[in-house]
């Protein structure tokens, strides 16, 4: 943690630990089938919602179905 | 965006949000906005009919776009159902789900910490009753993971061992042993702060839900279930609690982290509530009217 600042209260603009990176809009998930450390038992499908934010629905994969039912 | 203020006496961020208090408020279960979307009515925060696993932005935000991320888990399209009443397979494709998320979150550039949570009952602030969790990416490592780390720090510099295998180590006799299997183990822990509190633990040394492999998922699914149906058999009732998972965080800094989840019931009886109070809120000092090894052979009896 960042040292604190001399004052009683700070904002969040002058006292956010980091201020580095992208708007939101620019890192919606990955549609990669499956998650950097997943076992492949759910695939991944994005969607984004009227008003910008996004929606992951994980659905079963047709494998892991077939292991598992 | 959230403004984050500097509390310069505890030395932590509090964060204000104050659009959070127009989210919604106990909807009735025909307009839920969790269920999926049914032919004909108004769409839910789901537009599909049907779904296995879902998880989206939050409406109502603590944290967004450059600060990090809320996310709403729903782990079930069965309004009435409970996460204890889902079958281990489906709550093994919850922990990959989970995982997915800590490893994608983990990534963004302002993200100090993922925390995946539920809270469960109107008696812990649930606004929601359909079946759900939540993930906060937090701009800031949160001040009790800050304190369990910087503990764990100071006991493997002092001894060379893990904090948490230690902890885990004490339970052999099993006098607050809730339930285990070979990779995970359940218990009330002697320093507990609330009267049916349980931690969730892999025995075998792992930092977080992405260091679990496949067996200690078929173990971490199972016992994670069992410690929820006992909850639920406990006054017979649907059990409130939160479930907080303390994962190490992204990068370095938690190397010597132990991956455990923490429950909370608020219930010391079937009909009293413990409250935090004077000395819990005004001076953090937990009392606590009940043994570990008391409610930890109630939970394991059942």
């Amino acid at each position: 943690m960042r040292t604190p600042p001399s004052g009683p209260v700070a904002s969040r603009r002058d006292h956010l630990p980091q201020r580095v990176g992208k708007g939101r809009r620019d890192h919606l998930p990955r549609q990669a089938g499956k998650g950097g450390a997943g076992k492949g038992r759910v695939t991944k499908r994005v969607a984004q919602k009227a008003d910008g934010r996004y929606l992951i629905y994980f659905e079963k994969t047709p494998a892991a179905r077939r292991v598992t039912s | 965006m959230s403004e984050l203020r500097w509390h310069p006496l505890l030395e932590e961020w509090v964060t204000v949000a104050p659009w959070r208090q127009d989210r919604t408020y106990h909807p009735s279960a025909e307009h839920c906005p969790l269920c999926p979307t049914r032919p004909g009515q108004p769409e839910t925060e789901i537009p599909e009919p049907d779904y296995h696993i879902v998880v989206f932005e939050n409406r109502f935000p603590s944290y967004t776009g450059e600060q990090g991320r809320c996310e709403v888990v729903c782990y079930t399209p069965d309004h009435d159902s409970s996460l204890g009443e889902q079958s281990v397979d489906h709550i093994r494709d919850l922990i990959e789900v989970w995982r997915d998320r800590t490893n994608e979150l983990s990534r963004l550039p302002n993200v100090k910490y993922v925390f995946v949570f539920e809270n469960r009952g109107e008696e812990i602030g649930v606004t929601l009753s359909h079946p759900h969790g939540q993930i906060y990416a937090y701009p800031f490592l949160p001040p009790v993971l800050q304190r369990e780390l910087a503990a764990e720090s100071r006991h493997m510099r002092k001894t060379g061992r893990c904090l948490y295998c230690d902890v885990i180590d004490g339970e052999k006799d099993g006098v607050r042993t809730v339930l285990r299997d070979e990779r995970w183990i359940a218990f009330v822990p002697p320093f507990a702060r609330w009267p049916y509190e349980v931690h969730l633990a892999p025995t075998n040394h792992r930092g977080g839900l992405i260091d679990l492999d496949e067996e200690d998922d078929v173990s971490f699914a199972a016992c994670l279930k069992g410690l929820l149906q006992k909850y639920d058999q406990l006054f017979e009732k649907p059990l409130p609690y939160v479930m907080a998972m303390h994962q190490r965080p992204p990068g370095r800094g938690g190397r010597h982290h132990h991956f455990h989840i923490e429950f909370y019931p608020p219930n010391r009886t079937l009909d009293k509530l413990k409250y935090l109070a004077g000395s819990e809120l005004g001076a953090g000092a937990f009392v606590l009217d009940a043994r570990a090894e008391d409610t930890a052979a109630e939970l394991r009896a059942l």
